[in-house]
């Protein structure tokens, strides 16, 4: 009971924490956005439209008021109260709103294509995240599987092979690597499509096959490094001398013993890739024309579209510090004695 | 395993009286990726700062004589253009030469700036944990590295610098804020008649205050980067500090306090939580026309964050040191301290992650640039002619090959010096393996 209490008060904890970092990423990016050079008004208003139009336009978008003042109008309508059933059509002054009963979350409306933000991040969002859980559980796979080979043939041809392999994986962004990957099996061997996400759940899941490669080629380059490195020195440990010497085989020894404490090393720099990969792969949604929060990123930024990139950034920002909290909490039930250091 | 290795090491041990600066390079150059690194490394160094004087055209002119292919496409290399001819019919050669020399002066300066805040903040934050600061000196500090940065950013970078004096401004009210923020207990005090310290200084800052926000605030988003604004706000920020110093009383309640190895840590956080990409995007498309400084200050202000925890760390572990302790015990001032022992002791670390930066910078201002927010067009960049040459791959591949494989041979040359330097320098744990 008192352990749950305190796993309870340590998460608590740092939700507050991560919370704070939010709220932090939000304001530096609110200010970031407003002190964009080009004027939102005149962009949508076009480079022909009378100063009294653009004007219009600004008062509008409330841009003619105080940065302070429009900075607390922001905060005020990011979280706040309203009724928990609502049409959208319907109901002016909640018209871009998402809610969770009667907790309302507003971005406001995009510049560009004049829909709620929300709305927008919503149809992206199951994209990226495909791509990103795809990714990582293809660089996990290939990574540990190797990284496992390689510590067990230490100093072979096979350990070399792969080390070898690791380090050019390493070394090729994944920008040149996604290039290469769509002009081989797209476009000379027409595997698969070049780019889209097509209609369909099947056709979908064929466009992914490409951008999953990329991702999970350059993530596997990495985690087969760690694991290597974080394997040797475990199997040299007294534990799995001990666990050898009882005659347990080499699978037993190495799953059962030996992996479990590469784990805890391993779910860290996981878990972080994977929330950088939730708020969006910029690159590789880029190369393969994947319609993911990445690629929406860099459309808003060309557009100066101020609303969207305050929304992919906060979705950047809290995938990133989700999946840190997560981390931190995984440990606990990885390692008994990081649980109890903080009890 | 780990035996077996100490055992061959204690054997391949050099004749005493060798120094440990000969055995590091000896190692170095028994390692064969280090070598093989290194090699390449000065090839493409040699080829950037050779290659445009070699080249027989420049780099921004197309050549419609014999660039040009029969039906106006770029021809593969010939005798007169080595590596062919781009989409334009420029010499991809001169463009590869005078692009690598922009490449890797950004990346090499942009490194500079990044380890240079990197290093010093995790020293800092490491050297002085446990040390407590009073917050509104802090806000008062804080505002003032603003200032001074953009004061140093302004002249460097034509299109960077006034943006930076505006974010220093909004920096320089945050400091006044705090301030006030710091006197709320005394003036607490003062109301329930206690012995408060609550003096003239409390005044000044409260009407300042006012003042800077009904003033300052209100005009703050038109007249972003006016230069007369920032020395207003510094002016403020100064005087006020000033008259604070002179006027601040001993007693009252404790002012609140924060331990500088925290406040450094948070920041880091709070900048790790910043999609790197998105950060950087965002400051770019904020710019418009990125030059080469504005890259640099960009990629060198974003990039610190993992410098300062790593140096940090390092730092926590000599601070402790026995050697530290003696030099201490023997009277040697802090700053004795930290040169003498402290920044030798992490200048291994540094080199090698120095290594490690420049190829990140490299690869950073290639993925800018295929994103299109590097230095404009026609100036060539490694990352520029990759992204001018991607959409062409089904008629003239080599056009994005080219650029590829000179950014893949620079991040790994880079890669195996960083592993063979890190192998050298910085102690080789029973991790490190065999290198590459």
């Amino acid at each position: 009971m008192k352990r749950a209490l305190d796993a309870a008060a340590f998460l608590a904890r740092r939700a507050f924490g991560a919370l704070v970092v939010v709220y932090l990423v939000v304001t530096a990016t609110f200010f970031l956005n407003r002190s964009l050079p080009s004027d939102p008004a005149r962009m949508i208003a076009g480079e022909q439209a009378r100063p009294a139009d653009v004007a219009r336009i600004r008062t509008q978008l409330g841009l003619d008021r105080p940065v302070g003042v429009q900075y607390l109008a922001f905060l005020g309508r990011l979280v706040h109260f309203g009724p928990s059933h609502f049409e959208r059509e319907k109901t002016p002054d909640h018209a871009t709103c998402g809610h969770l009963g009667p907790l309302h979350f507003d971005l406001g409306r995009s510049y560009q294509q004049r829909k709620p933000v929300l709305v927008i991040l919503g149809d992206r969002l199951p994209y990226t995240a495909a791509l990103a859980f795809s990714a990582t559980a293809l660089a996990v796979t290939l990574g540990v599987v190797s990284g496992v080979l390689a510590a067990l043939r230490r100093n072979t041809a096979v350990d070399a092979t792969l080390v070898g392999l690791a380090l050019l994986g390493v070394s090729a962004p994944t920008f040149l690597l996604g290039v290469a990957i769509q002009y081989l099996f797209a476009f000379q061997l027409e595997l698969f499509p070049l780019n889209g996400a097509g209609k369909g759940l099947l056709d979908a899941a064929r466009h992914l096959v490409l951008p999953t490669l990329t991702l999970g080629i350059f993530g596997a380059a990495f985690y087969t490094r760690l694991v290597r490195s974080e394997m040797i020195e475990t199997l040299s440990a007294d534990y799995v001398r001990t666990a050898r010497a009882k005659g347990l085989s080499t699978l037993r020894v190495v799953v059962v013993h030996a992996l479990r404490n590469v784990l805890v090393p391993l779910v860290t720099v996981v878990g972080l890739d994977l929330g950088a990969l939730l708020g969006g792969a910029v690159l590789t949604e880029q190369i393969f024309s994947w319609p993911g929060v990445g690629a929406l990123a860099v459309r808003a930024m060309r557009d100066r579209d101020g609303p969207v990139i305050m929304g992919t950034v906060l979705v950047s920002a809290i995938a990133i510090v989700a999946l840190n909290l997560v981390v931190d909490f995984v440990y606990t039930f990885l390692d008994p004695r990081i649980r109890r250091a903080r009890n | 395993m780990a035996t077996d290795a100490r055992i061959v090491e204690t054997k391949s041990a050099p004749p005493p009286g060798v120094t440990s600066r000969t055995r590091a390079f000896r190692r170095f150059t028994k390692n064969r990726g280090a070598l093989f690194g290194t090699g390449v490394l000065a090839c493409i160094v040699l080829f950037t700062t050779l290659g445009p004087l070699l080249a027989r055209h420049a780099p921004n002119t197309p050549d419609y004589d014999h660039g040009m292919g029969p039906f106006g496409t770029p021809l593969g290399p010939s005798a007169v253009h080595w590596l062919g001819t781009d989409t334009i019919f420029r010499d991809l050669f001169a463009r590869l030469a005078h692009g690598g020399r922009l490449s890797l002066t950004i990346a090499l300066s942009a490194t500079l700036v990044a380890m240079s805040i990197g290093v010093g903040v995790g020293v800092v934050s490491g050297f002085y944990q446990g040390t407590r600061v009073r917050v509104d000196r802090l806000a008062e500090g804080l505002g003032g590295a603003g200032l001074m940065l953009a004061g140093i950013v302004a002249p460097f970078s034509s299109t960077a610098g006034p943006r930076a004096l505006g974010f220093a401004v909004y920096l320089g009210l945050f400091a006044l804020l705090v301030r006030v923020l710091a006197a709320v207990p005394r003036i607490l005090a003062y109301a329930r008649k206690l012995p408060s310290g609550f003096d003239r200084a409390d005044l000044v800052d409260a009407m300042l205050f006012v003042a800077a926000v009904l003033t300052l605030f209100r005009r703050a988003a038109e007249r972003l980067g006016d230069v007369r604004f920032v020395g207003v706000a510094a002016a403020v920020l100064v005087a006020t500090s000033l008259a604070r110093r002179k006027l601040d009383s001993k007693s009252g309640p404790r002012q609140p306090t924060l331990d500088v190895d925290d406040v450094f840590m948070r920041a880091v956080d709070v900048l790790l939580a910043f999609p790197f990409l998105l950060l950087l995007m965002a400051i770019a498309a904020s710019v418009e026309h990125t030059d080469a400084a504005t890259l640099v200050l960009l990629l060198g202000a974003t990039s610190w964050t993992w410098i300062a925890r790593i140096v940090r760390g390092k730092t926590l572990q000599v601070r402790s040191l026995d050697y530290v302790t003696a030099a201490r015990a023997l009277g040697r001032g802090t700053p004795g301290i930290l040169l003498r022992h402290v920044v030798p002791a992490i200048g291994g670390l540094a080199a090698v992650l120095a290594t490690q930066l420049v190829a990140g910078m490299i690869v950073a201002e290639a993925a800018l640039s295929f994103l299109g927010l590097s230095v404009p067009p026609p100036t060539a960049s490694w990352g520029r002619m990759l992204e001018e040459g991607r959409t062409y791959y089904a008629i003239a591949p080599w056009l994005v090959a080219t650029p590829a494989i000179v950014i893949f041979l620079a991040v790994l040359a880079l890669n195996l010096v960083g592993e063979g330097l890190r192998d050298v320098l910085d102690a080789p744990s029973s991790t490190s393996g065999r290198g590459a």
